[in-house]
């Protein structure tokens, strides 16, 4: 009995403690709890407060990039606009450009085709018996044509630069020949002025190299005839030097002084530009366009180069420039032969029988021009006066060589020649066009319309006779 | 010729302790504990806390949703886990991981384990804590991580003298009439609650944690006045060597028991119902693998 009642009292002291403990842990756990309902509230705040932080974030956002939006579509469409005006004047710039120079080409030519006539009947006046007062007449005559026809040149050149149709051609070229050529050709202007011509040539410098023989020898020409304007009773040098030698490609330092005027230091730019020498009095007193140094320099531009000039008022002037050439592959006895064989083939041409020729030439100045040139060459000449009267002297007789002119009335040289090759014997006949148009490409065009060969007008009496010898051989 | 090694200092094991992931330690509590004293912290400050610790962010999180809290659900963040499970719930998470990490592995001894130290410390932390507030009805905040501290010397001694402490443990397992920490004052000349008492006291950590740890022994020797810390960690240590998670069984020194118990005006059957009831939580935890 008494245990059974100490056990009772003994688990209502267990229940009592328990249920302090119960008591005292709520009250814990309520001040626990109200901490963490503070926590939360704060954590909620900070919610709310991140959340309208944010809306404004966003707000503002949605404002900058809208303002953004509109501003870059603005600036997109005045670009728009701007690029579409740009195009057009780019495109009118073009064209009118373009134009210009083919103007500009076109003009020099029909130029040059009279003044040609007037040359070559001028050449051939003072061939004939004159008094001393005529061939004086005469030679001034044919002087300031040789002038004229140096600008009108000049500015075909440039005109065919600017409109990008010049080529720079690759040929075997000897450089030695080239120069060796330009010194004889501007000998009479220097001794003229008492200059003295001299040429430094490199031996390092391989025979046979690969360039453009008209272009270099062009702007030898230019520079060398330039000093020899400003330079007088003094040297003209030019100097042609290999600046290294273990290579196949031959880098060759070109240098042109003279001992004249000279360039005051703040012009040396300019000098390089178009239709500008050193100063406006200058041109009135040396002569000149202006063009040929500016072309001087384009040229060596589309050859990889770039020219430079040392001067000094009243010390004369350096212009220099280095031009890369490569290697020809051709062997130089190969060449040497070949030399040989073109030498006693000319001399054998001399003393052939006569070679007949028909002239087909619409031109009356040209006509007369051409045949006194071939006879003189000891041709038998005839003439035809346009296509159709060439097919028909062509079915008549038989001729060694017809000259035929392109643009012609009735029928052009292209139809001609077309026709004959149709006809008995037509595709063994040489036939060798004349074309006054010097643009790059004619030549294409005449050989795609089955013609031999082709000359550039004016005829030059040495293509002439360069192509009797051949046919000689 | 065997050099002769100059004995080990407290604070040799200090500064390797220092150089060691050990330390990481003390930065995280220092930091949970300066959130629990100041009166204007707020939940915010725990997450921060917490997220500066990238694994062990994880490792709260992993716990949050596991089946203990049988969340309806997910806890995808640190903040969501305070609002879910409570600022303290998730506070004693973050620190159990935290501390546990340093217990988690090691070598197991005849008589000894880590992670039986572990469970030791945890059942002392948990002992403690509802001692305050079932009987004390006090918050109970600051005595958990002390607690859990309270034997981190012993880690240290194990980590950087494990010959050494091996020693100790052998002599212990011959006669254990003797107190572990008389042991270790022999072989080393210093005990594990001089090591945890350096230790705390170079993680910059507050005063009566230092002095707790320094006392769990001998409360009576605490050097702060009217703390009941030294007291409730020694009655909680002394409870759970004897008849809780164990690590060594301590028996003469149940008088100081009584005393402690006296000073506090407990009784002992009421503590004794409290850290039953707390052991039996213990053992779920372990039985479901959640000790770390």
């Amino acid at each position: 009995m008494k245990n059974e009642v100490d056990i009772l009292k003994e688990e209502n002291e267990i229940l009592k403690i328990k249920l302090r403990h119960v008591q005292n842990l709520a009250s814990v756990v309520e001040l626990e709890h109200k901490k963490d309902l503070e926590n939360h509230l704060s954590v909620l705040l900070e919610l709310e407060d991140a959340n309208s932080e944010l809306e404004k974030i966003k707000k503002n956002l949605e404002y900058t990039v809208q303002e953004k939006v509109e501003e870059v579509s603005e600036m997109a469409q005045i670009l728009i606009k701007t690029n579409l005006e740009l195009e057009g004047l780019l495109k009118d710039a073009k064209q009118a450009s373009v134009a210009k120079s083919e103007f500009l080409a076109n003009m020099s030519h029909e130029i040059r085709t009279p003044l040609n006539g007037l040359l070559g009947m001028a050449d051939l006046l003072a061939e004939t018996n004159l008094d001393i007062e005529q061939k004086d007449f005469v030679e001034t005559m044919i002087l300031s044509g040789k002038s004229l026809l140096e600008i009108i040149n000049d500015i075909l050149d440039f005109s065919k630069i600017e409109a990008g149709q010049l080529k720079i051609e690759k040929v075997e070229i000897d450089i030695k020949v080239i120069a060796n050529g330009v010194l004889r050709l501007m000998q009479s202007k220097a001794d003229e002025r008492q200059n003295t011509l001299k040429l430094e040539f490199d031996d390092n410098i391989d025979n046979l190299l690969i360039g453009d023989p008209v272009r270099i020898q062009q702007i030898l020409i230019n520079l060398i005839g330039n000093a020899i304007k400003f330079t007088e009773n003094g040297y003209i040098n030019l100097s042609i030097e290999r600046l290294e030698t273990n290579n196949d490609t031959n880098s060759l330092l070109f240098k042109v002084s003279d001992t004249g005027i000279g360039i005051a230091a703040e012009n040396v730019k300019k000098i390089f530009e178009q239709f500008s020498q050193e100063e406006g009095s200058t041109t009135r007193k040396f002569g000149g366009t202006g063009l040929g140094l500016s072309i001087t320099k384009q040229l060596i531009e589309l050859m990889d180069g770039k020219i430079n000039v040392v001067s000094e008022k009243g010390h004369g002037a350096e212009f220099f420039f280095v031009l890369n050439f490569e290697k020809s592959t051709m062997i130089k006895e190969v060449a040497q032969v070949a030399k040989e064989v073109a030498q006693v083939a000319k001399e054998v041409a001399q003393v052939a029988e006569s070679i007949t020729v028909l002239l087909v030439e619409d031109n009356k100045i040209n006509q007369k021009l051409a045949k006194k040139i071939l006879e003189k060459q000891n041709c038998i000449v005839e003439i035809a006066n346009n296509g159709r009267e060439a097919v028909e002297a062509f079915q008549k007789n038989k001729y060694n060589i017809i000259f035929m002119d392109c643009q012609m009335p009735v029928m052009d040289g292209f139809e001609a020649t077309a026709t004959i090759r149709k006809l008995d014997g037509g595709n063994e006949q040489l036939i060798v066009a004349l074309t006054a148009n010097a643009m790059d490409g004619d030549k294409e065009i005449c050989l795609a319309a089955g013609m031999d060969k082709f000359l550039a007008k004016p005829i030059k009496k040495q293509a002439i006779i360069d192509i009797l010898t051949s046919i000689n051989k | 010729m065997a050099r002769v090694k100059r004995p080990v200092t407290i604070r040799d094991l200090v500064v390797k302790t220092n150089n060691s992931n050990i330390s990481s330690l003390g930065g995280i509590v220092a930091k949970i504990n300066e959130i629990i004293r100041n009166p204007n912290a707020q939940a915010s400050d725990l997450m921060t806390v917490i997220e500066t610790d990238p694994p062990l962010c994880a490792k709260v999180l992993r716990r949050a949703n596991s089946a203990v809290y049988a969340l309806r659900q997910e806890v995808k963040s640190i903040r969501h886990a305070i609002v879910i499970l409570g600022f303290n719930t998730v506070r004693e998470l973050a620190l159990n991981l935290k501390v546990g990490e340093v217990f988690d592995n090691g070598v197991v001894h005849k008589k000894y384990e880590r992670r039986e130290l572990w469970k030791h410390s945890l059942a002392v932390a948990m002992t403690a804590k509802n001692i305050l507030q079932m009987e004390l009805k006090a918050q109970g905040d600051d005595i958990y991580p002390v607690a859990l501290l309270h034997d981190i010397g012993s880690i240290v001694l194990d980590e950087f003298e494990p010959d050494k402490f091996t020693e100790v443990l052998d002599i212990y397992e011959q006669d254990n009439t003797l107190m572990e920490w008389d042991i270790e004052k022999k072989i080393f000349g210093f005990d594990h609650s001089a090591v945890g008492q350096a230790l705390l006291k170079e993680w910059k950590l507050p005063f009566d944690f230092v002095d707790a740890v320094a006392y769990h022994h001998k409360p009576f020797l605490s050097k702060v006045p009217n703390s009941k810390t030294p007291y409730i960690l020694f009655i909680a240590d002394y409870l759970c060597h004897n008849t809780g998670p164990q690590f060594f069984s301590y028996n003469d020194v149940h008088h100081k028991f009584e005393q402690a118990l006296e000073k506090l005006g407990l009784e002992e059957k009421a503590i004794r119902l409290i850290a039953e009831d707390t052991w039996q939580a213990v053992y779920k935890l372990e039985e479901e693998g959640l000790l770390f």
